[in-house]
């Protein structure tokens, strides 16, 4: 049994200090790996990846991230992902993190993604250059994160994201701003290779259970969907049993 | 701060202004607050992980449309309760 925390859309200012780290300390207890499905920041900026990576401090599973839209805002991206580096956290994009817990191994593989719509409602890489640059990035990102799936050779498998693949767990959301919120290549990615998992933020108003048209569980871990510090998901390996899928309450 | 509405302008627009100022206000960064105007009023909603957050927006909005009566329904998320696990089979 493997136990994956995760929560996206955390949105860390200078005012969050202190708002995290009293729901962590049953962290390391009960997950065996922690996911943070982007959104990390509020408009992304050094200072609130610093005040995050404090407020993660201690956490001794080993924590992996995407980064989403509001990390982006601030043209510090790069000093963004310095910061959660330097504070032991995984940092994904077009990569994987494999991690070994209880006889069972877990491959990781993360990206942003990006928006685009779904099928039948999406936008084309047809027509102006600015429509194809958008259509074309998601393609890129779909692409990358097929083939970072791809090349897991993990018990279990888990896709991390930001924007979302399927539109499942947009429900709630209004139907306007679906082609802002995900894409259904990001899905069709994931279809195309397999996986036992996905894990997404971005829609706050959703809904937090999915499935892709393959058949693979998809959860919206966004904050104000979960409404928690984390959600707690576990998933058998190997087959082999191991701690139990425990309440942390 | 510039306020926003000029007289008999549709409210569509002043939504659409007020969002674009939630989003990029040093004070907002804010995408997903629901913004509705009727009558004399403005009416918030959504939520956000600070109360801090919670009444920033509200000045903001409060600065860009003095005219009209600010309802802030925005609620801060509560992580006081530790999560149930869900297996996943």
């Amino acid at each position: 049994m493997i136990r994956i925390a995760a929560v996206g859309d955390t949105h860390f200012g200078a005012d969050s200090a202190g708002t995290l780290r009293p729901h962590l300390d049953a962290l390391d207890a009960h997950a065996d790996l922690f996911l943070l499905a982007g959104d990390l920041t509020r408009v992304g900026t050094e200072h609130e990846a610093a005040v995050l990576a404090r407020e993660l401090a201690g956490v001794s599973v080993p924590t992996v991230a995407v980064l989403g839209n509001h990390d982006f805002h601030s043209n510090e991206v790069g000093a963004v992902h310095r910061v959660l580096a330097d504070a032991g956290i995984t940092v994904l994009e077009g990569g994987t993190r494999t991690v070994q817990a209880d006889g069972t191994t877990v491959g990781v593989a993360g990206v942003k993604g990006f928006g685009g719509g779904f099928a039948g409602a999406c936008g084309s890489d047809f027509g102006e250059a600015e429509m194809k640059s958008f259509i074309q990035h998601t393609k890129c990102v779909a692409d990358s994160l097929r083939d970072a799936l791809d090349s897991l050779r993990t018990d279990v498998r888990v896709a991390l994201m930001h924007y979302a693949p399927i539109k499942d767990t947009l429900s709630g959301e209004r139907l306007e701003i679906f082609p802002f919120l995900g894409s259904y290549l990001l899905g069709e990615a994931v279809d195309a290779v397999g996986a036992d998992l996905v894990v997404h933020g971005h829609a706050h108003a959703g809904t937090e259970s999915g499935v892709t048209p393959g058949g693979i569980h998809v959860r919206n871990v966004a904050q104000p969907v979960i409404r928690h510090s984390y959600r707690l998901y576990c998933l058998d390996g190997n087959g082999e049993t191991g701690p139990q899928c425990a309440d942390p309450g | 701060m510039t306020h926003l509405s000029e007289p008999d302008e549709p409210p569509q627009y002043l939504v659409a202004r007020v969002k674009d100022a939630l989003a990029n206000d040093p004070r907002g960064g804010e995408l997903d607050i629901r913004v509705k105007i009727a009558g004399t009023g403005v009416f918030l909603s959504g939520s956000v992980s600070t109360p801090a957050r919670r009444d920033a927006i509200a000045t903001v909005v409060g600065e860009l449309l003095p005219e009209f009566d600010l309802h802030n329904s925005i609620s801060v998320t509560d992580m006081s309760e530790d999560p149930a696990p869900e297996r996943i089979e």
